[in-house]
């Protein structure tokens, strides 16, 4: 068994390492041993970080110094590799040093003005921040009208005011925040007071008296908390925390929020960066337990929460979690075409004005069957049950299949489903198509859908203006039994509140819905875009119809760099038994971004970032007030401030934060180029970033050659173009070059005045060649070189006893075709004899006297020449016999 | 030498030191190069010459340089990636302007010292090895061990390695270090490490082993050492 082990975890690493996943990660100076079966030798491949041994079955492996290698760990099933890691260990540092770290400065800030007709709503909000490393000071305020459950009439108010100062190991933060502490204290609750954290100490007091519902601020009575955490490390991945929080509700709110203490022990532990695990176990007036964990990779994903209180545990009322309640949310990448996902939803509120049971579940398998089709199928289990207020027990069940069709502008599906009701018993069909395109800047999008045996929300009341319709809406939207669920969990506080009376599910017989919608977005910077849709349902209710039809137009703009605007407006009617309303929503929602801050709300050193940004044709990387600038190009700080050079390629940025920037040239340009400084530029408070332009100009370069394929050397080669005359002069190798050239046609030619003697200069003649932004265009010239070999034949005559020419006598070169007839001459009246136009190389010189061959042999070179004086002895020439 | 690893687009900065350590000076203009490959061999061709050449984007802080007796000198050098360029390597060079006199005062010459800057831009990174080689030892020279490889990627990589030689058991009996080389695409060299020990008559495997760019690769030969 042990020997099975091994294999397992020596597959198992080398099976990851493989992968590229998660190498054998052994500390510095230390040693990890493997057991690995059938292991005989193990060597490293870098024995300067790791080194290894094999012995007796068992790896050891030794990290030397920090890096990564491999490890190669021979069995009898052959070689395998082992991945492993050494890494950097910590710095150790005396006592009360830190190690040194550079972190970005920045400022920015928001303004919100957003109105909402229905209900009526204005909401100011403003936020700035400045951040310095790991540092940052922050101020924050809301102003709006808020709601209460007593009445139609708001009241204005600042439901968020805060002034945070966070510093790596204190943070300190002044009225309002909003507090994650644990799942059985405070968990994303809006406490106004003062909070506090001070190395492992954290403290909240104060008092929260504002929920919230789709972006409505609603007004409730004032309920009160303190409360103390202790954290205590464990390593650098597990921690445990001490609680101990007293909560204090309103009279009006004791029926379903108990006051009291409340002491609990949490344990947190982080799952590298994919995700972290919590449990806490809580004593107050009864026990609670909660649990929460998060994961996420390339094929996994997992959410899920688990929470159960018991219904006297102390907390404050806006924590409507008394019950028990579970969440989860899965998936999984199970090979690369086959996807599955699972949700479950429990909910079991064990309130005194409120006992309701909600279970949702359902699975579904997605496989892709080509690059557009894919298939899915599925079930779904769904219960809702309200004891308080009483209401019927509704179970369905859902076994949906469909087909998917995708391609990048266009798309369709159709899902088929069978719904059984259990309770009722009955059921039906559901089923619904659905269609998307695009065409440049348009989106359209629609579906139908006809539903059976659907449990869907009823009989919703709120004194609330607008938050009526905001509830019918949900309520619509919520259309499988998950959403039904989720909304129920999250409208119950209304409902503890006072905001609404009690929700009932009931199952409606059939639901018909139908969607349109089309969009439209400008490419342009402004990213303008216009939505138009169009909802349409229709429930049919065990007494009458439900029908809610929306038409919704919206646009949104970005004006200039730093606002944005978003309005939209919609016609709602709805039909409740015959009974038809229709009334009109609009919202406007006006963003503006900064990035200075008053130095007067948040103190701090400020100066002036500027440059210029100029043609750098010959790639000096340095700015002098000579050189060509650039005008209206763009230019960003810190990816948030942006400007544009003025006419003389000069830009700034003011009342910039102390602190290291990051500055950026944003040329656009249809014509290659590249920039000859750093873009982006890493700048302090104060300094100067000039950016260099070099457009990536086209060249032309070639070669003057010879006949024999030897370049010639400093001979003028003109280039023209239409606005444009250059000259260079052939290097050695007879190389030329014109760069910096615009793309279009040139004459480029070889100027004859500037030729030695040897050329044949008849034939120059110019060659057009077409350059191309960034690329480089070639030509060759070749010019013949101009060769000779001469000579006399000459003979010696025993009658006059001197050598004399010889006349007439045929001379060869013997390499040359005796065919051509050019390798053949015949001597004049000197004797003499001339081969021209010769190629470069060695040629034999011949003539035949008395049956013999005289030749001599000469070098022709490549460069011109003219060889004279070889001279052929043919020799004795008979004198005439009397 | 340095190896970057990039995008097409990205821009790469490198400071390039030369220290004089004679006592006379020395004067270089500053060159870059792209280095292409043309039948298994490196090339060095002017920038601007071919297609997408990085070297032509080459700004050099200094264009010209004196460098003192017994004294550095840094230039950075800014290479900027085209969107598209099949070129992997460019060198960045002193390219000496003196002529240096010889001991006999007839023939000058110059002098050139630069740094070979490699990219790796995608992930196609493959070698192939060809069979091990297994060179005895005799009696003036150790064991060898080599083997040829060739980059047939289209990215550099600096392979590092091994040499095990394992008994007809399997147990390990001696190993050697491969000494890293650069392959630029194309290019084809032989990675070659020594055995210094003397091996007793006997059958042998020989296991070479590279690591380079995430990857590894084991080829192995079996030989025999006879008396």
């Amino acid at each position: 068994m042990k020997r099975c082990w091994s294999l397992v975890l020596l597959a198992t690493a080398c099976c990851l390492a493989a992968q590229g996943q998660t190498p054998l990660s052994v500390a510095y100076q230390k040693t990890v041993q493997l057991p690995v079966a059938g292991a005989t030798a193990a060597y490293s491949l870098d024995p300067n970080i790791a080194d290894a041994t094999a012995t007796n079955g068992v790896v050891e492996i030794v990290g030397k110094a920090p890096g990564s290698t491999n490890i190669i760990i021979v069995t009898s099933a052959g070689a395998q590799t082992l991945a492993v890691t050494v890494p950097v260990p910590p710095p150790i540092l005396p006592p009360g040093f830190e190690p040194p770290e550079r972190q970005g400065t920045g400022e920015s800030g928001t303004y919100e003005f957003r109105y909402n007709s229905d209900p009526s709503q204005i909401t100011n909000s403003i936020e700035m921040k400045r951040t310095q490393g790991q540092s940052f000071t922050r101020l924050q305020v809301i102003n709006a009208n808020l709601f209460s459950a007593s009445g139609s009439t708001s009241a204005i108010g600042f439901p968020l005011l805060a002034y945070q100062i966070s510093r790596p190991a204190t943070d300190i933060t002044f009225v309002d925040k909003n507090v994650l502490n644990s799942p059985l204290t405070l968990d994303g609750f809006l406490v106004r007071g003062f909070h506090m954290r001070q190395g492992p100490w954290e403290f909240h007091g104060g008092f929260t008296s504002i929920a919230t519902f789709q972006g409505l601020f609603l007004s409730t009575d004032r309920e009160y908390t303190a409360g103390v955490t202790r954290v205590f490390r464990i390593d650098d991945v597990n921690s445990l925390e001490a609680n101990a929080y007293y909560f204090q509700n309103a009279d009006s709110q004791r029926t379903f929020a108990s006051n009291g203490a409340v002491g609990s022990v949490v344990y947190r532990r982080k799952l590298s960066d994919k995700g972290h695990f919590l449990a806490e176990l809580g004593m107050s007036h009864g026990f609670g337990f909660a649990t929460r964990a998060t994961y996420d990779d390339k094929r996994n994903h997992l959410l899920g929460n688990f929470h159960i209180q018991s219904r006297n545990f102390a907390s404050l009322a806006v924590n409507n979690q008394h019950g028990t309640f579970a969440d989860l949310n899965a998936s999984r990448k199970l090979t690369e075409r086959l996807y599955a996902s699972l949700d479950l939803n429990q909910s079991n509120y064990n309130l005194l004005t409120l006992s309701q049971n909600t279970f949702t579940t359902s699975s579904l398998l997605n496989f892709k069957l080509n690059q557009n089709f894919s298939i899915n199928g599925g079930g779904a289990y769904a219960r809702f049950q309200s004891k308080i207020p009483v209401g019927p027990a509704i179970t369905t069940v859902n076994l949906p299949a469909g087909v998917d069709y995708s391609t990048r502008h266009f798309g369709t599906g159709f899902e088929y489903q069978r719904t059984i009701n259990i309770e009722g018993g009955g059921g039906g069909n559901d089923y619904a198509v659905n269609a998307r395109a695009s065409a440049g800047r348009f989106q359209l999008s629609g579906f139908y859908r006809h539903d059976v045996q659907v449990p869907t929300l009823a009989a919703i009341f709120s004194q609330v203006p607008g938050l009526q319709d905001a509830l019918d809406r949900a309520g619509i939207v919520a259309s499988t039994p998950e959403q039904l669920a989720s909304l129920l969990q999250n409208t119950a506080i209304l409902q503890l509140l006072g905001f609404t009376n009690a929700f009932v599910v009931n199952l409606a017989p059939s639901r018909n819905d139908l969607n349109a919608a089309v969009s439209w977005m400008s490419h342009s910077q402004n990213r303008r875009k216009i939505d138009l849709s169009y909802f349409d349902s229709d429930t049919e209710l065990l007494q009458g119809h439900f029908i809610l039809k929306t038409a919704t137009l919206s646009y949104s703009q970005r004006l200039k760099s730093t606002n944005d605007i978003v309005g939209s407006a919609a016609m709602v009617q709805t039909t409740n038994n015959g009974v038809t309303s229709t009334h009109p929503l609009f919202s406007i929602s006006i963003q503006h971004r900064f990035f200075t801050v008053p130095t007067l709300l948040l103190p701090g050193r400020h100066g002036i970032i500027q440059g210029h940004i100029f043609r750098d044709d010959d790639s000096s990387g340095l700015y002098n007030a000579q050189m060509p600038t650039m005008g209206g190009v763009e230019v960003r700080l810190d990816e948030d401030r942006v400007t544009r050079t003025d006419s003389s390629g000069y830009y700034a940025f003011h009342h910039v934060p102390f602190g290291v920037h990051r500055v950026e040239a944003k040329l656009q340009s249809d014509e290659p180029f590249f920039y000859t400084t750093d873009s982006p530029a890493t700048v302090d408070m104060n300094a100067t970033a000039d950016f260099g332009i070099n457009f990536a100009k086209g060249q032309i370069f070639g070669f003057l050659l010879n006949d024999a394929g030897t370049g010639i050397n400093g001979i003028t080669v003109e280039l023209k173009g239409e606005k444009v005359t250059h000259r260079v002069q052939t290097g050695v190798n007879g190389k030329f070059a014109f760069t910096g050239l615009t793309p279009g046609n040139y004459s480029v030619a070889t100027l004859a005045d500037s030729y030695p003697p040897g050329y044949a200069l008849q034939d120059l003649a110019a060659q057009t060649v077409e350059v191309e932004s960034g690329k480089p265009a070639s030509t060759e010239f070749k010019v013949k070189a101009l060769r000779s070999i001469a000579g006399r034949v000459m003979v010696y005559d025993k009658t006059t006893l001197q050598t004399v020419p010889l006349v007439g006598a045929v001379v060869r070169l013997k390499e040359v075709s005796l065919e051509t007839k050019t390798g053949e001459t015949k001597t004049g009246p000197t004797g003499a004899y001339i081969f021209r136009n010769l190629a470069a190389g060695t040629y034999t010189v011949a003539i035949e006297s008395d049956g013999k061959e005289i030749s001599r042999s000469v070098v022709v070179s490549a460069s011109p020449v003219s060889i004279r004086d070889v001279d052929l002895n043919a020799g004795t020439k008979e004198a005439p016999k009397p | 030498m340095v190896m970057a690893k990039g995008t097409f687009g990205q821009t790469l900065s490198q400071t390039l030191t030369l220290t004089n350590q004679t006592a006379r000076d020395f004067a270089f203009e500053m060159v870059a190069e792209d280095v292409v490959i043309k039948d298994g061999k490196r090339v060095f061709v002017t920038a601007g010459e071919t297609p997408n050449s990085i070297a032509a984007s080459a700004v050099f802080t200094q264009k010209t340089v004196l460098v003192k007796p017994f004294s550095s000198i840094s230039v950075d050098v800014r290479l900027t990636l085209p969107a598209e360029t099949n070129i992997r390597a460019v060198v960045a060079m002193f390219r000496g302007t003196d002529k240096l006199p010889t001991s006999s005062g007839a023939v000058g010459m110059t002098a050139s010292l630069g740094a070979l800057i490699t990219f790796n831009l995608t992930d196609n990174v493959k070698l192939k090895p060809e069979p091990v080689r297994v060179i005895p030892a005799s009696e003036t020279a150790n064991m060898k061990i080599a083997q040829w490889i060739s980059n047939s990627g289209t990215e550099p990589a600096l392979p590092e390695g091994a040499a095990a030689v394992l008994s007809s058991s399997g147990a390990l009996v001696g190993k050697a270090i491969f000494d890293p080389q650069r392959l630029l695409p194309g290019e084809r060299l032989e990675f070659s490490a020594e055995y210094p020990g003397e091996l007793p008559t006997g059958n042998y495997r020989a296991l070479c082993s590279f690591q380079f760019e995430g990857k590894t690769q084991t080829t192995e030969a079996a030989f025999e050492i006879k008396k």
